[in-house]
């Protein structure tokens, strides 16, 4: 019961991300967009304690993403399995620190997955705009609080639900 | 229910493989997927497959854009009636030019037929809405409104009523996804109007330019100069605009010259395209298209 709830809160906010990531914006708002997806998948790989959940939705999930932004067909994959893989194996001293200051903590994070997708994009001749593309790093590390908080009141709500039945 | 969540509690002894060896395997396929992807067309069915169930996904994107463009036609009835008198005065301005370009076009055509080419020149065309522009900013792409069921095909020409946009990439039923002519991946062979040197225009990724970077160092090229699509390579119809020369760079030691240009078409910033059917595309293996929408011209002067 619990572990099915939690799964459909899994991709349901997987599906909200998606599309926040695909929504189309202004090109110079575009430029801004945060990272959404690795975003809630670090936030599900942090606060499920199971050590190896989460790993293969993200994979699935960054195939999707490849789909519909057009690029190698497992490079956003790539990418998302390793931010779960790097958050998991931080996961016990990550979870001693407040929401807010994992934000911060997670800023490398980001920085590892925006130079993956620059380095596999210039792998695959994709050259793009040096400069701008390192500012989704710094914007997702500003809206981590708000996904968090927002997912973290999701998850409060559902676990209410439970203990009311 | 006093002690710690079951969900919370970290099982003893877990079943299924670990986190590394997991993580692990997943790298290894994400990494031969991109390999194959490059390398081959073998992932294609899966991509095809995959976009085709994505389809709601996309359409649910485009949605508050599509909102948007429904508020911005509720415009006052006052501004619509002086667009339409404005458009009333263009189209018979532009009727009157159609009359002479129709004469011009019967002389062009008796001119040939005594040259025994088989050229046509107007061609099978199709108008598509334009469904979303790329998503991604480091990728000229568009979603067109027409797929397989139009008789769309891999590799069709798109223009606008300015100049040459793009070709399609991926057909899909309903829908087909569009490359740009300014994507690096682009790539379009071009002739210059005023001289006729047939060269290839490449896309430069930063949305606005194309680059011309295999032309002679000696080459008759100035700023300023018109280059038109070329029929060479049989994708793309001759004689549409593609863009306009600005700059050239001639770089100390190098072979050959480098020309900027700017597109001619204007690529984000309408809301319909053109797709045209090229003439070495045989388009009777196309599926029937919709009845009346595509304008078919006689073929004129085969042979």
């Amino acid at each position: 019961m619990n572990r099915k709830n939690s799964r459909r809160l899994f991709w349901g906010s997987a599906l909200v991300a998606l599309l926040l990531q695909l929504i189309e914006l202004p090109h110079w708002l575009a430029l801004f967009r945060p990272q959404i997806v690795p975003m809630v998948m670090a936030y599900w790989a942090l606060v499920t304690p199971q050590q190896a959940t989460g790993l293969f939705g993200a994979w699935l999930l960054g195939l999707v993403l490849d789909v519909l932004l057009g690029t190698a067909f497992g490079q956003h994959a790539l990418g998302l399995v390793l931010v779960v893989f790097a958050v998991k194996q931080a996961r016990n001293f990550l979870v001693l620190f407040p929401m807010w200051q994992v934000g911060v903590a997670l800023l490398p994070l980001w920085l590892l997955y925006v130079f993956l997708m620059f380095w596999i994009d210039g792998a695959t001749q994709h050259q793009a705009d040096p400069w701008l593309r390192w500012l989704p790093v710094i914007t997702s590390a500003a809206f981590w609080p708000a996904v968090a908080s927002v997912l973290g009141g999701l998850r409060r709500r559902e676990r209410e639900d439970q203990a009311a039945l | 229910m006093k002690t710690i969540g079951a969900s919370s509690r970290r099982p003893l002894f877990p079943r299924g493989p670990g986190l590394g060896l997991k993580a692990l395997i997943l790298t290894g396929l994400s990494l031969l997927a991109i390999v194959t992807d490059q390398r081959s067309q073998a992932l294609a069915p899966v991509r095809d497959g995959m976009a085709w169930a994505l389809q709601p996904v996309l359409w649910a994107a485009g949605l508050p854009s599509l909102l948007s463009d429904s508020a911005e036609r509720l415009r006052s009835r006052k501004s619509l009636l002086a667009e339409n008198v404005l458009l009333r005065e263009k189209q018979l301005v532009l009727e009157a030019r159609l009359q002479r370009l129709a004469a011009l076009e019967a002389e062009n055509e008796r001119i040939r037929e005594l040259l025994e080419s088989a050229r046509r020149l107007e061609e099978k065309v199709l108008i598509a809405e334009v469904l979303s522009s790329a998503q991604d900013p480091y990728r000229h792409q568009i979603v067109l409104n027409k797929g397989t069921r139009d008789g769309v095909y891999r590799g069709q020409a798109l223009v606008d009523s300015f100049g040459v946009l793009g070709q399609i990439v991926q057909v899909l039923p309903q829908t087909s996804i569009a490359l740009l002519i300014t994507d690096p991946n682009h790539g379009i062979p071009v002739e210059l109007n005023r001289t006729g040197l047939q060269t290839i225009a490449l896309g430069r990724g930063d949305g606005q330019g194309l680059s011309l970077p295999y032309l002679p160092g000696n080459a008759d090229v100035k700023v300023g100069d018109l280059i038109v699509s070329s029929p060479l390579g049989g994708r793309f119809p001759a004689g549409y605009p593609v863009g306009q020369i600005y700059e050239l760079r001639h770089t100390p030691g190098e072979h050959f010259m480098e020309a900027i240009a700017y597109p001619a078409a204007k690529l984000n910033q309408g809301r319909q395209a053109l797709l045209v059917w090229s003439e070495s595309y045989p388009v009777a293996e196309a599926p029937p298209p919709a009845p009346a929408e595509p304008h078919r011209t006689p073929p004129a002067a085969h042979e």
